[in-house]
């Protein structure tokens, strides 16, 4: 055990774990994309890499096989939030690349991996319906995201339902906080859980006040 | 008279369950285009974004496209997919410009990180971090599940316990 003195990523990794599940779950029951959880990523990417060399490093060595196996259990769950996280932001990113391409404010949140992904799919998407529907559409796709937001009504451009009902737990005393455009408030103690639309929760999901279920 | 064409070929499509793509219907969805106006290319547009989703979804669920379905798309149909396929590779893959992780493996959450399988037709010999094994059709093996689900997704393993995918 003393050749580990460091290898508890498990212990100064389970917050950094926590927290991915948080953002994880934020993710997937929120309608909009939300931000990308950077610094948060890139300590759990770290993480990951490191345990991976310990598991490495103990390859081998019997005394240490239960050890290594739940090393090798821990890193599949950790890698399993990563992957889930990554894919429920792809296919929000899919869905209303136009959208987000469209409004400077979401597309801010997207990684420089996302952004790039997010403007090679709305091309591939739009010159496949172009030459599919066969209509003249310009052809860079700057104009083309130009010409949809010039449509005045725009509904032609799928984007998140920010009306819709959410589930979520506050997560620190916030007292009264408005919950619709009618000045309505509801008192948001600790612990309390609320089904609530979406929307009135932006700033509160954002500063981390509140986790959605 | 159009419209109602048009109508149908939409119907067409979202009458099908999620996992079939009916075969393209080249003459109806052109005579639907030859008659232009903003309804008509409306509901165009919902067709072929109904199809390119499913697409989507295959290359998700399957990574590549059965025969059953490859049949029935257009020629720009298959140059679509292809084209998600390498935008999706790209994304998943490591270094900048991807994140080095396969998103389309082992949806479901892990409980434990072996699960038996058995062989389906023979692969050769392949490295897992576990240790190299060489598939032959009928054996079955402990193999680590993430690493395994892959090659389950492409019909060379079935996964022995009930675990489902």
């Amino acid at each position: 055990m003393d050749a580990f003195p460091e290898a508890t990523p498990g212990t100064s990794g389970r917050s950094d774990q926590e927290a991915l599940k948080i953002a994880l779950i934020n993710e997937k029951s929120s309608p909009e994309i939300l931000m990308f959880q950077e610094d948060l990523v890139s300590r759990i990417e770290a993480q990951i890499d490191y345990q991976e060399e310990q598991i490495e490093l103990m390859r081998g060595n019997q005394d240490l096989e239960l050890l290594r196996t739940i090393f090798t259990t821990e890193l599949a769950r950790v890698r399993y939030l990563l992957r889930c996280y990554y894919r429920v932001r792809l296919h929000k990113i899919e869905e209303y690349a136009m959208h987000i391409l469209d409004t400077a404010e979401v597309k801010e949140r997207l990684s420089d991996r996302e952004d790039a992904h997010a403007q090679e799919f709305f091309m591939l998407q739009g010159t496949h319906l172009k030459m599919a529907v066969g209509r003249q559409l310009p052809e860079a796709f700057s104009s083309l995201v130009r010409q949809a937001a010039a449509h005045p009504e725009k509904d032609m451009v799928p984007r998140p339902d920010l009306d819709k009902h959410v589930f979520c737990r506050v997560l620190e005393d916030r007292g009264q906080v408005p919950v619709d455009d009618a000045g309505n408030t509801a008192q948001f103690n600790k612990d309390d859980v609320f089904v609530i639309r979406y929307q009135p929760l932006q700033p509160l999901l954002a500063e981390g006040s509140v986790c959605l279920l | 008279m159009f419209a109602k064409q048009a109508f149908e070929l939409v119907q067409e499509v979202l009458s099908c369950p999620k996992d079939v793509i009916p075969p393209y219907n080249d003459e109806a969805f052109r005579n639907v285009i030859d008659e232009v106006n903003m309804q008509h290319e409306r509901l165009a547009a919902v067709f072929q974004r109904e199809r390119t989703d499913r697409l989507q979804e295959f290359r998700w669920t399957h990574r590549s496209l059965p025969a059953h379905v490859q049949n029935n798309l257009s020629p720009l149909e298959l140059q679509y997919f292809a084209g998600y396929d390498q935008l999706l590779n790209k994304y998943m893959r490591s270094g900048r410009l991807g994140v080095g992780l396969d998103l389309t493996a082992d949806p479901t959450p892990p409980e434990d990180p072996f699960v038996q399988v058995r062989v389906l037709r023979d692969y050769g010999e392949v490295m897992f971090s576990s240790g190299k094994v060489a598939l032959q059709r009928g054996k079955s093996h402990w193999l680590p599940r993430d690493e395994a689900h892959p090659l389950v997704m492409d019909g060379v393993l079935e996964f022995l316990a009930a675990t489902s995918c």
